[in-house]
């Protein structure tokens, strides 16, 4: 055993040692216990640190099994890459939580339990046979329920923890269905020899039923409930009332936890072409469903868990497009701001109770103060040209210039088609706004995009290479998501069509007068769709009333029985 | 075949007989409930491995019986809220697994195995509604809310008891009831998953209670489990956590 493989194992092991002994030695001493976690929590980041720097100075591409027999660790670029990410995020809940959670009760408690979520993550992102994930794939969401119940002094923190609690239980059995018919399918545990053996035979039959798309279907349906997928998507707005560096953890490492199962089966669902265009639905659904509620809603701290909602959506609809290794990147991306806006929010209220920190400039001045500028425009025609072609040129150059053949990909196709809708939008929407020196404005956003799509373009290439080294595979995932050419034509034209029908309708929403005159039967309609969104299309309630019914229904039957 | 298959059902009581079983066992004083809690599906499990698995008619007929009786009582626990009763309802719905992992060909030391992983959590819960009874006066969890800040330790024990039963890993029931649902047939993984997810709701609905509800104003003893006590349960809980990894992992093995 070289120390490769004890790094590997001393991974998740190091914060399970964390959590068995600082509730033992420490007593007495809960800012020791603490300070000993976060001395364990920034040994497991070098560690992880260690291995990555290993594997990217030695041969790449090769992973490495540590394990007896069929059960065992996986080291590969993905385990790698997740790894850093979760060490990283959770020692800066740590540090965050040293100060923050010191007045709570159960200080040691929730030390321990942090450490014991970190330890079953990065378990979970090194697992190397199916056991060792169903093991974390179900610990994961236990610990999160007293994770998120920490106060057990608000009744409501125990209701919206154990929502989580049954979604992730009801979403846990999927995957072990698919372990399931795998195994008895395939004949192995481990991950390496049953990804080899579906590559051998992937239109392997069992029962008169084909085993990968099942499974694969099976596999996408527990990432839709780890990843708050429209509609098992209603206990991830709720879960606020748990401690905030958990609400961190869990927007930051956890809930993203759907996108590296699609990676992590990647060599399945290469082979199940209708569960990826099922997962760009339900993932397009759910982005849809998320961003808009988010701005629906009047609760800030609802808002930022329907903002999670939609980016989730955007990494399943990444992941249905073929570009898993994008889904990656965006889950680390999302991970990181979104861990910064959770654990930021309090200096931030705090800082805006004294200072608004608005500068007075002028979009400022016009948005919020409603002073007319001396607003010089640019020619419409000019405007219209710049908006549709710079974003397309600046993204079809840039993905040119990295990889030539990306062009040939329908998922990459889409994912431009993504690109430059958000970059014409930044475009029409600096046009929209009165400047007194437009052109100014326009070079300065010109700029910032450029860098933004060059620098997101070089690093997506770089860790699409880095997660997938081989081709072969590479080429596959978007194969596997492709369509029919003429369905494909259509859809991208059905799509150009509701985006600026879109832009249209919210940019000339006030003249367009939306809401109707009152009594009418468009503003009635308008009003409900208000409402439904606003009581967001009243899932929850439709859920509580059948949990209600379901309990009530028992309770009957019981005392009919007399409780024998 | 015919007398040890009786003899089966009533140590491992199916429906109707599990209603008759689950009154007499309420009517035992709460160490002998708690003994027979593990006794009887060791014997039953023993029983059943000497029977020959029976074909056709009567094997529909007993898978039946025992889905319906898992379901049936899984479905039933949701509203239960009173510890004892939610232990010998939570075993009965186990101990019908039992009979269909026995169905499908498992036999000798592993069936063995399952049911002593099914049920022992049941026994130690039973235990644990002793203390909280000799504590409040009562195990009824719906009147006594919000223990953890009273009784830490058994609050402690007992939430990680109701993990046990609901079989989450890294407990040996876990893998066990991997065991049986690699055992069982197409239809029957959609029972034992559906009773899997009913366990899963009424133990942390009962654990609810206990950590968020309603403040039980006046217990009659303030004593939390002592030292040595808790010592023992974690011991327990790590010992049945070893062996449950150690099973599961040489299980998968082979």
């Amino acid at each position: 055993m070289n120390w490769i493989d004890v790094a590997v194992l001393a991974l998740p092991a190091l914060p399970l040692l964390s959590a068995a002994l600082i509730p033992l030695s420490t007593g007495g001493h809960p800012r020791r216990a603490a300070r000993w976690s976060i001395g364990f929590t920034t040994f497991t980041l070098l560690v992880a640190l260690a291995l990555l720097v290993q594997h990217l100075r030695g041969a790449q591409g090769q992973s490495l099994f540590v394990g007896v027999q069929s059960i065992g660790l996986l080291l590969d670029p993905l385990s790698l890459a997740m790894s850093v990410l979760v060490a990283g995020i959770s020692l800066i809940v740590h540090v965050y939580s040293l100060n923050y959670m010191a007045d709570e009760p159960g200080y040691v408690r929730f030390f321990s339990l942090l450490d014991l979520m970190t330890a079953t993550i990065l378990l979970m992102v090194s697992a190397g046979d199916l056991i060792t994930l169903l093991v974390a794939w179900f610990a994961v969401g236990q610990l999160l329920y007293f994770l998120l119940g920490h106060n057990t002094q608000r009744e409501v923190t125990g209701r919206y923890a154990f929502w989580t609690f049954i979604t992730y239980r009801l979403g846990d059995l999927p995957l072990v269905g698919a372990a399931l018919l795998l195994v008895k399918a395939y004949g192995a545990w481990d991950l390496p020899t049953l990804f080899a053996r579906v590559a051998a035979d992937p239109h392997l039959q069992l029962g008169g039923v084909a085993v990968v798309p099942v499974a694969a279907l099976l596999v996408a349906l527990a990432a839709f409930a780890r990843s708050a997928q429209f509609p098992l998507h209603i206990w991830l707005p709720y879960t606020m009332d748990g401690p905030t560096p958990v609400s961190a953890l869990m927007h930051a490492g956890i809930v993203n936890a759907g996108g590296f199962l699609f990676n992590r089966f990647a060599p399945l669902l290469i082979h199940a072409p209708d569960v990826l265009h099922l997962a760009f639905v339900v993932g397009l659904v759910t982005a849809l469903l998320g961003s808009a509620l988010m701005l629906t809603q009047n609760d800030i701290k609802k808002s930022l868990g329907y903002s999670t909602m939609g980016q989730m959506g955007f990494m399943i609809m990444e992941c249905g497009l073929g570009a898993f290794s994008l889904a990656v990147y965006h889950l680390i991306a999302h991970g990181l701001f979104k861990a910064t806006l959770f654990l930021g929010s309090g200096n931030v209220i705090g800082d805006t109770r004294r200072d608004d920190g608005v500068p007075a400039d002028d979009i400022y001045t016009f948005v919020v103060e409603r002073r007319p500028l001396r607003a010089v425009k640019v020619p419409w025609l000019l405007a219209a040209t710049i908006t549709v072609l710079v974003p397309a040129v600046v993204l079809g150059l840039s993905h040119w210039l990295v990889a030539a053949d990306f062009f040939h990909k329908q998922g990459a196709i889409v994912l431009l088609f993504f690109g430059w809708v958000t970059g014409a939008q930044v475009f029409f929407s600096i046009h929209k706004l009165p400047s007194e020196n437009p052109w100014r404005s326009l070079t300065l956003i010109f700029l910032s995009f450029l860098i933004v799509v060059v620098g997101y373009t070089l690093i997506a290439h770089a860790f699409e290479t880095f997660l997938y080294p081989d081709p072969v595979l590479r080429d596959a995932t978007y194969a596997a998501a492709g369509i029919n050419l003429l369905a494909f034509d259509l859809m991208i034209i059905f799509f150009t069509l509701v985006l600026v029908g879109a832009w249209l309708v919210t940019f000339y929403a006030q003249s367009l007068d939306l809401e109707g005159r009152q009594g009418t039967l468009w503003n009635a309609i308008y009003l409900n769709l208000y409402a439904l969104f606003s009581r967001e299309f009243y899932i929850s309630d439709i859920y509580t009333q059948m949990s209600h019914a379901t309990v009530a229904a028992s309770k009957r039957v019981n005392v009919w029985l007399r409780w024998v | 075949m015919i007398e040890l298959l009786i003899c089966a059902v009533l140590l491992l009581p199916l429906l109707p007989f599990s209603l008759a079983v689950n009154a007499a066992l309420q009517a035992l004083p709460n160490w002998l409930r708690a003994l027979l809690l593990i006794a009887l599906p060791v014997a039953g499990a023993v029983v059943l491995g000497g029977v020959p698995v029976p074909t056709g008619a009567l094997a529909r007929v007993i898978q039946v019986a025992a889905a319906l009786t898992a379901l049936f009582y899984a479905w039933r626990l949701l509203s239960v809220r009173e510890l004892f009763v939610w232990a010998r309802l939570q075993a009965t719905s186990a101990w019908a697994l039992i009979w269909l992992a026995w169905l499908f060909g498992m036999s000798g030391e592993r069936l063995i195995a399952v049911a002593l992983a099914l049920s022992l959590p049941a026994a130690a819960l039973t235990l644990l509604a002793c203390a909280l009874q000799r504590r409040l006066g009562g195990a009824y969890l719906g009147l006594r809310g919000r223990l953890g800040a009273i009784y830490p330790r058994l609050t402690g024990a007992l939430v990680v008891a109701l993990v046990a039963a609901l079989a989450a890993p890294p407990f040996p029931g876990f893998f066990a009831l991997l065991a049986v649902l690699h055992q069982v047939s197409a239809v029957s993984v959609f029972i034992v998953l559906a009773v899997w997810i009913l366990w899963s709701w009424a133990a942390s609905l009962l654990w609810q209670h206990s950590l968020f509800g309603e403040p039980w104003p006046q217990p009659v003893g303030t004593v939390d489990l002592s030292t040595t006590m808790a010592a023992v349960w974690v011991l327990l809980a790590l010992a049945a956590i070893s062996l449950g990894l150690i099973g599961g992992w040489v299980w998968s093995m082979h």
